[in-house]
């Protein structure tokens, strides 16, 4: 294979930007001087204007840095340019979007003030052509050159990583040809040391291990066996025990690598050679000082080199060796726990067990076997072809492809995104809802904001609010529901909101992001199924079952008033039917719910038990009789041509006294007894009745009844 | 009337302003736009219902673009208005305020004889 470097001239990287690319972003309150700055800066360039901060920022906000230069007055209504800089400093733009302010203002304060805020340049009244034209030209190519450097910059840390990856990568794989190991070792204990050095990192700060640690202890790690170049092939690949003299020898592969990284000749102070050393060195050694090649005890050794020993123990136990088959992940994890492959940190093991799981899982998909060779030839193969690893401008690239990603997803979807920034208090909408909505992008105080409030109510923006200041860093995400208006009609969204905070130690609340969906016909159907499991279809009573709850619930908390049950039946319902057919039926049971809702007081509970059976609850402290009466003075009376009679049963008891279900069996049990006594009319339980009284009571009613009985107790079944 | 003869009038500086505005046909463009402007509207609106700031930076445009197109009395004494009506951090006005009825007599002599010889060209 033939190496090749790559030829990076710099002239072609940068050069002039075409102007027809350039947007120029003119915010200023007055027309006039928008006019004159765009005049002023010729044509070619694409102008856009706002007259104030808050559409500023909205443009920011959907061009993003495909803005060349912002040119910013500083006395403007709504928000006014130092706003503007505050703002674009809290999101970071300041740096990729130039702004040169416009000013008349020549005092120092003024001045100073917009320098600290990240202003590159001014331009003073009265505007000269001239002035303009060249503070505009400078600025942009000024920038475009810094962004074109960005990117050279990108472009070449991001190969030396590359090229030094690969490299180790290469070298810990002589070690492991020789070794005749599985190929895949030492990918797996770089696997394994970053996931558990992670997980160490984030239960304690002990070892202060930064991600930029982890990862460069993770690299380092591949160089653990290195020494073993020097360990004849005859005892590194022995397969059977090895005698005293070998495993002395075998042991000094610790000391070799590490002499053989001291012996570098540049870069000792390297942190990656020194971390490798480390490693080398120590991944034998053993938490209680039993170890070689210093004996060193406990937190003496270094974390990385701890972590290695676990991960290269682990892992040999869990591969195949000449010596030996390969034990399952179970297997491993006990033998390791149980102390027979070394003592070790226990607050380490603590660490593995947790991600134990993880490990097994990265380990299993790591583990190509005979590809691992194939997957290195192909690596060194990407990474000699030039053109693929043009990163150029990568980073800034990304950025601009992701904010055209996200603004597409968002105008498509419908659904409400939205921003929102504690300091300074700032919601950004995305377009979907200033196109659907008409509410501006751009709303600063949104708690303070009228077509907010309008729109969502502001009790429940203050809810939101309350609820994301609840939340916690490890548990940002909350959900609502609630009831809009849009278009002067009542509609229920949806919102799910990601409250922001900050990584100090006590997190402060930054913010939030979230997306509001219109839920309007789920939220209906769920309460129109809701309904429909409460309540009668027919006459839009409640239904038996979800009646017998709410009284027992009522007993339950009121044990010592007075509960009076009312079984209403309409007499001869059944030839109503036969006669009028069931249509006319229906009507009749439905105006017969209308009577009886209409006879009792508001918070008494009226049913539908099934046919023509129905039900009140009431609770009375006084003689319930003229409550009767006049439920049954109401109910009876014509209706449509038809005489309406009714019979009824009743029972009262205290709340306490006995169970709803036997309170009932006596009223319904009483109704009967009306009805055997030829109907019409309403009569008291004369006792309450458990459930084998009530059969026996059954069983003596007059045989000319029963067949009517038994067809009601039927329908209610 | 030309250029010169109007800027004669008014006492403004076309010299300054050919310089930093290139050409005459600009300058007659945004002299054209200069009096469609509506600042000088809005500065009376707010001064008549007594919004000061609002007045403040109606004055500071008026100082600002009056000052673009050289019409140097113009735009002195929105400056000099601008700054009794410019307010400090608490959103006061820098006063003293007896003086704001007089300057905006005498901004509103200037800003008219400014439109009105201006009209001719």
């Amino acid at each position: 294979m033939k190496l090749e470097t790559k030829e990076q001239g710099i002239q072609p990287l940068i050069k002039a930007p075409e102007k027809k690319d350039q947007i120029i972003l003119i915010v200023d309150d007055s027309a006039m001087n928008r006019a004159l700055l765009a005049d002023m800066i010729g044509p070619g360039y694409k102008v856009v204007e706002a007259e104030n901060g808050l559409e500023g920022i909205a443009a920011m906000q959907k061009l993003g840095s495909n803005i060349s230069v912002v040119l910013l007055d500083i006395n403007m209504p709504e928000m006014d340019g130092f706003d503007v800089l505050a703002v674009m400093n809290s999101k970071n733009w300041i740096n990729d979007i130039p702004v040169i302010m416009v000013t008349a203002e020549t005092s120092p304060s003024y001045i100073e003030r917009a320098y600290d805020l990240g202003v590159v340049d001014f331009i003073n009244r009265p505007f000269d052509a001239k002035v303009v034209q060249r503070r505009v030209n400078n600025t942009i190519m000024l920038f475009a050159k810094q962004k074109a450097l960005v990117g050279l910059v990108a472009d070449q840390v991001y190969e030396r990583e590359k090229a030094n990856s690969l490299m180790i990568s290469i070298l810990s794989h002589i070690v492991e040809f020789r070794n005749g190991e599985s190929g895949l070792h030492v990918l797996h204990v770089s696997t394994m040391t970053e996931i558990l050095l992670n997980q160490v990192a984030k239960k304690t700060d002990r070892y202060k291990l930064t991600t930029s640690d982890i990862s460069r202890i993770a690299m380092a790690s591949s160089l653990h066996d290195i020494g073993k170049i020097s360990i004849p092939d005859a005892v590194l690949n022995k397969p059977g025990r090895l005698t005293e003299d070998e495993f002395e020898l075998m042991k000094t592969h610790t000391s070799v690598g590490a002499a053989m990284l001291a012996d570098v000749p540049v870069k000792q102070d390297d942190p990656l050679v020194r971390t490798a050393y480390e490693i080398c060195r120590w991944h034998h050694e053993r938490y209680d000082g039993g170890g070689y090649p210093d004996g060193l005890k406990g937190d003496d050794i270094p974390i990385s080199a701890q972590a290695v020993s676990l991960a290269d123990v682990y892992d040999a136990l869990t591969s195949k060796r000449v010596y030996k088959d390969a034990y399952t992940h179970e297997q491993a994890m006990e033998m390791i726990l149980n102390g027979e492959c070394g003592t070790f940190n226990p607050f380490l093991l603590e660490c593995f067990v947790e991600i134990a799981d993880d490990i097994h899982e990265q380990l299993t998909l790591n583990s190509l076997g005979a590809e691992a060779d194939m997957e290195i030839a192909h690596m060194v193969d990407e990474a000699m072809t030039p053109g693929e690893a043009e990163a150029s401008s990568r980073t800034l690239e990304l950025l601009d492809y992701e904010r055209m990603k996200y603004q597409f997803f968002a105008s498509m979807s419908n659904e409400l995104q939205y921003e929102y920034t504690e300091d300074p208090p700032m919601v950004v909408l995305s377009d979907w809802a200033e196109k659907k909505l008409g509410v501006p992008e751009v709303i600063k105080d949104p708690f303070e904001d009228r077509t907010l409030a309008e729109l969502f109510g502001e009790d429940n923006i203050q809810r939101l609010r309350a609820a994301l200041h609840d939340t916690t860093p490890e548990e940002p995400v909350v959900q609502l529901e609630f009831e809009a208006t849009i278009d002067d009609e009542p509609r229920w969204l949806q919102v799910t909101a990601h409250a922001n905070w900050s990584s100090d130690e006590v997190p402060r609340y930054l913010g939030s992001i979230g997306k509001m969906v219109d839920i309007h016909e789920h939220h209906e159907k769920m309460a129109d199924l809701q309904r429909r499991a409460t309540h009668d279809s027919l006459t839009g009573l409640l239904n038996h079952a979800y009646a017998r709850k709410l009284v027992q619930e009522r007993m339950k908390l009121n044990p010592e008033k007075s509960f009076v049950f009312i079984v209403v039946d309409m007499d001869k319902f059944k030839d109503v039917n036969d006669t009028y057919g069931h249509l006319f039926g229906d009507r009749v049971l439905f105006h017969m719910a209308q009577r009886l809702e209409g006879s009792v007081r508001g918070n008494d509970i009226v049913a539908r038990v099934g046919g023509d059976e129905f039900f009140i609850c009431m609770e009375c402290s006084v003689d319930p009789d003229p409550l009767i009466v006049r439920v049954y003075e109401t109910v009876i009376g014509e209706y449509d041509g038809i005489d309406v009679s009714v019979s009824m049963g009743v029972a009262t008891a205290h709340g306490d006294e006995c169970a709803y279900d036997d309170l009932f069996r006596s009223a319904d049990h009483a109704l009967y007894e009306v009805k055997n006594a030829d109907r019409g009319g309403f009569k008291f339980a004369d006792k309450i009745l458990s459930e084998d009284e009530a059969l026996s009571a059954l069983s003596q009613i007059d045989g000319e009844k029963e067949e009517d009985i038994a067809a009601a107790h039927a329908s209610r079944s | 009337m030309s250029l010169g003869a109007c800027y004669a009038q008014i006492g403004g500086d076309l010299e300054g302003v050919r310089s930093r505005l290139m050409t005459d046909e600009r300058i007659e463009k945004f002299i054209g736009i200069f009096a469609e402007d509506p600042s000088f509207g809005n500065l009376r609106t707010a001064l008549d219902e007594g919004d000061l700031k609002e007045a403040f930076r109606a004055a500071h445009t008026m100082k600002g673009i009056s000052r673009d197109m050289g019409f140097t009395s113009l735009s002195d004494i929105a400056a000099e208005l601008a700054d009794v009506l410019r307010p400090d951090e608490e959103g006061v006005p820098a006063g003293p305020l007896e003086r704001v009825p007089s300057l905006f007599e005498q901004l509103e002599e200037a800003y008219t004889r400014t439109v009105d010889a201006f009209s001719m060209i």
